[in-house]
C-alpha cells in the first residue's frame, strides 16, 4: 500500500487549498453579483420603458381624441391607450410592491421592489400624479365600453388630456428618476464586484508568490542536501577499492557502480546487465548457477542470511577475461553478497529489496599464496635433486648437463626435420634413440636414477613407435611431451647448479662445480661408480683396473666421444661379458669378474683404448640367433657369414642379446651409439674373443692431423 | 601439457582441411621451439587459451599456402584481407574444436589475426612451445601450442 509522509507536504498542501478557496470564493460572488446585475440591467430597461409608456399614453389620448366619431381609428387608438396604460400601470406596481410584469419580449418577468431611498421617493410621487390619470382612464375605457355618446366621450377625453397635459412632464421625470436611481445601484454593485475581483485575484496571486518563494527555497535546499549527498556518493564510488553495486530483485544490476568494479572486470560500463550475463562470461557453468540459486536465496526472507553465507562459491574463484589481444587475463575474485534492507523491513520481515554486491580483486594475494606453494614444491623437487646430484662429483656433472642439453638439442632436430616415408621415420628413431640411450648411459654413470628412468620411459616410447605401422607425426607426441619435460628437469638441475655454484663461490669448497658455466675441460666418466651401480643391479662382483685415463693428454672432443664408448662397453661388458658369481666358481673362475680399460697414445700419435673383460666371451650362435630375429637377414645368409662379419651385427641398431629389457641392456642401441661416436672421429673398433675367457674390444682414434686429411 | 590436449588443437586444424576440396594434409612430427624465437610464417591466427591451462595456440601458414587454399576453395581474389580472413576461420575451426572438446575447463578466446610471429603479449615467457608441422600439397604451415599448466 502507498504510503505517504503528509507532514512534508502540510505546508504546500494547506497553501494550494488556500489558493484555490480563494479563486473559488472570488468566483462564487462574481457569479452571484453578475446575476444581480442581470436583474439591475432588466428593472433600468423597465424603467426606461416606464417613460416611453407615459409619453405613448398622452400621444394615445390626443389620437382618440381627434379620432372620435371614425370607428376604425377610434378602435386603434383606443387599443393603444388601452395597452400603454395596463402596461405602465402593471410596471409600476411591480416597481412599488414587487411583482410580474412583461418585458419588450413579452415574456413575464418578475420584478423585486425597488427598495433605494431615491427609487421609493420617485415612485411615491409618481403614484400620487398616476393614480388620479388612472382613474380618469379607467372611467374612458368604462364608457367606451357602455357604448355612450361621443358627447359624453369627449368630456372625459378632456378631462383625462387635460391632466395628461398638465402632469405629463412631471411624471417622465419623475420615471426618469427611477431610472436614473436604478442605474446607479446597478452601477455600484458592478463597483463591487470589481472591487471584490480584484481583491480575491491579489489575494490568491500573493498566495501563489508565498508558495512559489517558500517552495523554491524549500527545493533549492533539498536539492543542495541531494546533491551533496550525490557527491558523496559518486566520491565514495569513485574512490573505494572494491567493486560495489546492488542487484535488484529481478536479478539486474542497479545504476549506480563503483569505478573499481570496471577496472576489476575489465569492462566500459555495466548498464542494463543482468548479474547473469555479468557472470557467464567470466565463470564455469557450475559456479554461476550456484551463485544465482545464493543470491535468489537472500530475496527470500525466510532464509536467514548468516546461515547461508558458506553457500557463497564466489570466494577467491578465478575469472578469466578476454582482452582485446585476442587473450584471457586471469584473475582471482572474492564476490560477497549482502541483503540491503529499507526502513520498516527487518531481518525478520520481508527478503532483501536489494543485494549489494562487493567485488575483492585477491589476485596478487592469491598468487603469492600459489607463488609460495609452487616454490615450496619446487624446493621439495631441488631437495630431491640436491641429494642426488651432491654424491655426484661436480665437474662430471656439469659435463652431462651440457652434453645432455646438446643431445636433447639433437633429438629435437632430428624431431624436425621432415620425414617422406617409413624409412625414414625409422632412421629418425634410430638417431633418436642413439641419442637418448647416450643420455640414458651417463645419467647412469652419474648415478642420477630420475634421468635414467625418465630416458627409459622415452625409449619404451620409440620402442613403441617402431612397432608401429604406418607411423605418422602425430604419433610423436608423446616423445615431445617427454623431450619436454626432460629439457624442464635438466633446466631445474642447472638452476640448482648455478645456486650452489653462487654458493661454492662463497665458501671456495668447488670452485669447478659447472662446466657449463665456467667452461672448464671435460673430465672423464666416473667408472667405478658406473661399474658398481650396474653391477649390483645385475646381481655381479666387478673389479675394475683402469690406466691411462689421467695420464694421457685428450682433447674434449675425443674426450667426449671416448667417453660414451668406455660408458657402453663397460656397461656392456657388466651385463652380457661377465657371468654370475656362481657361473663363475662353477667354471673355476674368480666370483669377481674383472674389467681392464686402458688408454693409451700409440707411436703413431693415435689413442687406443681397450676394454676387456674376463667373462664368457661371444657366442656367435646366440648372435646369429639374435640376427635372424631381427628378420633382416635369412638363416641362409646368416650360416654363410664368417665369424668377423657375424661380429659386426652387433653394431646394427636394435641388435641385443639381453633376454629382457632393463636400465642397463636390452635395448640394442649401445654398440649402435658406439659405432656412431667412434665413426664421428674416424676411428676403427675391433673386437678379439675367446669363449669362456675373454673378450676384448679395441678403439683406435687417429691423431687430429691425420682426422683432418682423412676428412 | 599432456599429449591429449595438443591432439584436440591439432585435430582443429586436420578437420579444417577435412572441410576443402583438397583433403591431403599432412601432420609432420612435433618438435619444440623456445619462446624467445617463435616459429612463424607470413600469417598467424591466434588464439588465448585460459582455465585449466593458459597460453595461446597459433596457426601460422606461409602467404603462398594460403592463396592456393582460396584458389582452391572457389576465392578468385587472394589479396592480404582474404588471407587473414582465411587464417582466422582456421583459427576459429581450432578454437570451436577446442570448444566443444574441452568445454567449460578451457577459456578460448576469439582468434586475433597477425603477420608474422606472434609477439610477447600472446607467448608466455620462457617457455617452449611445441610446433606441429602442417603439410597441405607442396606448402608447410604449422600449429603452435604454447601453454602452461
Amino acid at each position: 500500500m502507498l504510503k505517504f509522509d503528509f507532514g512534508k507536504y502540510k505546508g504546500i498542501i494547506v497553501s494550494i487549498a488556500l489558493f484555490l478557496l480563494l479563486d473559488a470564493s472570488v468566483l462564487l460572488l462574481n457569479f452571484y453579483i453578475s446575476f444581480e446585475i442581470a436583474e439591475d440591467a432588466n428593472d433600468v430597461n423597465l424603467a426606461g420603458r416606464q417613460r416611453m409608456l407615459s409619453q405613448r399614453m398622452v400621444k394615445s389620448l390626443f389620437d382618440l381624441d381627434s379620432a372620435l366619431g371614425t370607428s376604425a381609428d377610434e378602435n386603434r387608438a383606443l387599443t393603444e391607450l388601452q395597452f400603454t396604460h395596463d402596461l405602465f400601470d402593471t410596471t409600476l406596481n411591480a416597481f412599488i410592491a414587487g411583482g410580474s410584469t412583461m418585458n419588450a419580449a413579452k415574456q413575464e418577468v418578475m420584478l423585486s421592489a425597488v427598495s433605494s431611498e431615491n427609487g421609493v421617493q420617485a415612485l411615491k410621487e409618481a403614484q400620487l400624479i398616476w393614480e388620479p390619470l388612472h382613474q380618469k382612464l379607467q372611467r374612458v375605457f368604462k364608457s367606451f365600453a357602455n357604448g355612450v355618446t361621443d358627447a359624453d366621450l369627449r368630456v372625459l377625453l378632456d378631462d383625462a388630456l387635460n391632466y395628461s397635459q398638465t402632469n405629463n412632464l412631471v411624471l417622465l421625470r419623475l420615471m426618469n428618476d427611477l431610472t436614473n436611481e436604478l442605474e446607479s445601484v446597478a452601477a455600484s454593485k458592478a463597483t463591487r464586484l470589481r472591487m471584490i475581483q480584484t481583491v480575491g485575484i491579489s489575494l490568491a496571486v500573493l498566495n501563489f508568490f508565498i508558495i512559489m518563494f517558500h517552495f523554491l527555497r524549500q527545493l533549492r535546499d533539498s536539492d543542495r542536501k541531494i546533491e551533496a549527498a550525490r557527491q558523496e556518493t559518486v566520491d565514495i564510488l569513485k574512490t573505494v577499492n572494491e567493486g560495489l553495486f546492488l542487484v535488484k530483485s529481478d536479478l539486474n544490476i542497479g545504476s549506480q557502480y563503483s569505478e573499481q568494479l570496471l577496472t576489476i572486470l575489465n569492462r566500459r560500463d555495466l548498464r542494463n546487465e543482468s548479474l547473469e550475463s555479468l557472470l557467464s562470461n567470466i565463470v564455469t557453468e557450475k559456479d554461476l548457477k550456484t551463485a544465482l540459486s545464493f543470491v535468489g536465496l537472500l530475496f527470500n526472507g525466510k532464509v536467514k542470511e548468516k546461515l547461508i553465507g558458506d553457500l557463497n562459491p564466489l570466494q577467491e574463484v578465478e575469472v578469466n577475461i578476454a582482452n582485446r589481444d585476442g587473450g584471457f587475463e586471469t584473475k582471482y575474485l572474492s564476490f560477497d553478497f549482502a541483503r540491503v534492507t529499507r526502513r520498516g523491513t527487518g531481518e525478520s520481515g520481508a527478503g532483501a529489496q536489494e543485494v549489494l554486491v562487493t567485488v575483492t580483486d585477491v589476485t596478487a594475494r592469491v598468487r603469492l599464496e600459489r607463488e609460495l606453494e609452487e616454490t615450496k614444491a619446487h624446493n621439495e623437487q631441488q631437495l630431491e635433486m640436491l641429494t642426488s646430484i651432491l654424491h655426484t662429483d661436480a665437474n662430471l656433472l656439469g659435463t652431462f648437463i651440457s652434453q645432455s642439453f646438446n643431445r636433447f638439442q639433437r633429438i629435437n632436430d632430428n624431431l624436425r626435420q621432415p620425414v617422406k616415408n617409413n624409412f625414414s621415420y625409422r632412421q629418425k628413431n634410430d638417431a633418436i634413440f642413439r641419442e637418448v640411450h647416450a643420455f640414458k648411459g651417463d645419467a647412469s654413470a652419474l648415478g642420477l636414477n630420475r634421468f635414467e628412468e625418465l630416458a627409459h620411459q622415452f625409449e619404451n616410447e620409440l620402442e613403441r613407435l617402431n612397432g608401429t605401422h604406418g607411423l605418422k607425426g602425430s604419433d610423436y607426441l608423446t616423445l615431445a611431451v617427454q623431450l619436454d619435460r626432460l629439457m624442464n628437469d635438466m633446466e631445474m638441475i642447472q638452476q640448482l647448479i648455478t645456486k650452489l655454484a653462487s654458493f661454492n663461490s662463497v665458501t671456495s669448497i668447488a670452485p669447478n662445480l659447472s662446466p657449463v658455466v665456467s667452461g672448464n675441460k671435460i673430465p672423464w666418466v666416473n667408472l667405478d661408480d658406473l661399474v658398481d651401480k650396474v653391477s649390483s643391479r645385475q646381481a655381479k662382483k666387478v673389479m675394475l683396473v683402469t690406466s691411462g685415463l689421467q695420464e694421457v693428454a685428450v682433447s674434449d672432443d675425443v674426450r667426449s666421444v671416448l667417453n660414451d664408448v668406455v660408458v657402453q662397453l663397460v656397461r656392456n661388458a657388466v651385463c652380457h661379458g661377465l657371468e654370475e658369481p656362481k657361473q663363475r666358481l662353477f667354471n673355476n673362475k674368480h666370483p669377481k669378474g674383472r674389467i681392464d680399460v686402458r688408454l693409451a697414445r700409440l707411436p703413431n700419435g693415435s689413442l687406443e683404448l681397450a676394454v676387456q673383460d674376463d667373462g664368457r666371451g661371444l657366442d656367435a650362435e646366440t648372435i646369429r640367433a639374435k640376427a635372424l630375429s631381427m628378420g633382416r637377414w635369412s638363416r641362409e645368409e646368416l650360416e654363410s657369414w664368417e665369424n668377423k662379419k657375424l661380429l659386426s651385427v652387433m653394431f646394427q641398431p636394435g641388435f641385443s642379446t639381453a633376454v629382457s629389457v632393463s636400465e642397463d641392456a636390452g635395448r640394442g642401441v649401445g654398440m649402435d651409439v658406439v659405432m656412431q661416436r667412434i665413426n664421428s672421429l674416424q676411428g676403427k673398433i675391433s673386437i678379439s674373443h675367446k669363449p669362456g675367457h675373454y673378450c676384448r674390444f679395441v678403439v683406435q682414434i687417429p691423431e687430429p692431423e691425420s682426422r683432418c686429411q682423412a676428412a | 601439457m599432456s599429449e591429449k590436449t595438443l591432439q584436440v588443437f591439432i585435430d582443429g586444424v586436420v578437420r579444417y582441411f577435412h572441410h576443402t576440396q583438397d583433403k591431403d594434409v599432412k601432420l609432420g612430427t612435433p618438435y619444440l621451439v623456445e619462446n624467445s624465437s617463435p616459429a612463424a610464417f607470413d600469417y598467424t591466427g591466434i588464439i588465448g587459451v585460459s582455465g585449466a591451462s593458459k597460453g595461446c595456440v597459433y596457426f601460422t601458414a606461409p602467404s603462398a599456402l594460403l592463396r592456393h587454399l582460396l584458389l582452391s576453395l572457389g576465392e578468385t581474389d587472394t589479396n592480404s584481407e582474404n588471407m587473414v580472413d582465411l587464417v582466422g576461420e582456421v583459427a576459429n575451426t581450432i578454437s570451436g574444436n577446442a570448444r566443444s572438446e574441452f568445454g567449460k575447463d578451457f577459456m578460448i578466446s576469439v582468434p586475433v589475426v597477425v603477420q608474422g610471429a606472434p609477439d610477447q603479449i600472446h607467448l608466455p615467457r620462457s617457455m617452449r612451445s611445441y610446433v606441429i608441422p602442417v603439410y597441405w600439397k607442396a606448402y608447410s604451415a604449422a600449429v603452435v601450442i604454447s601453454l602452461i599448466q
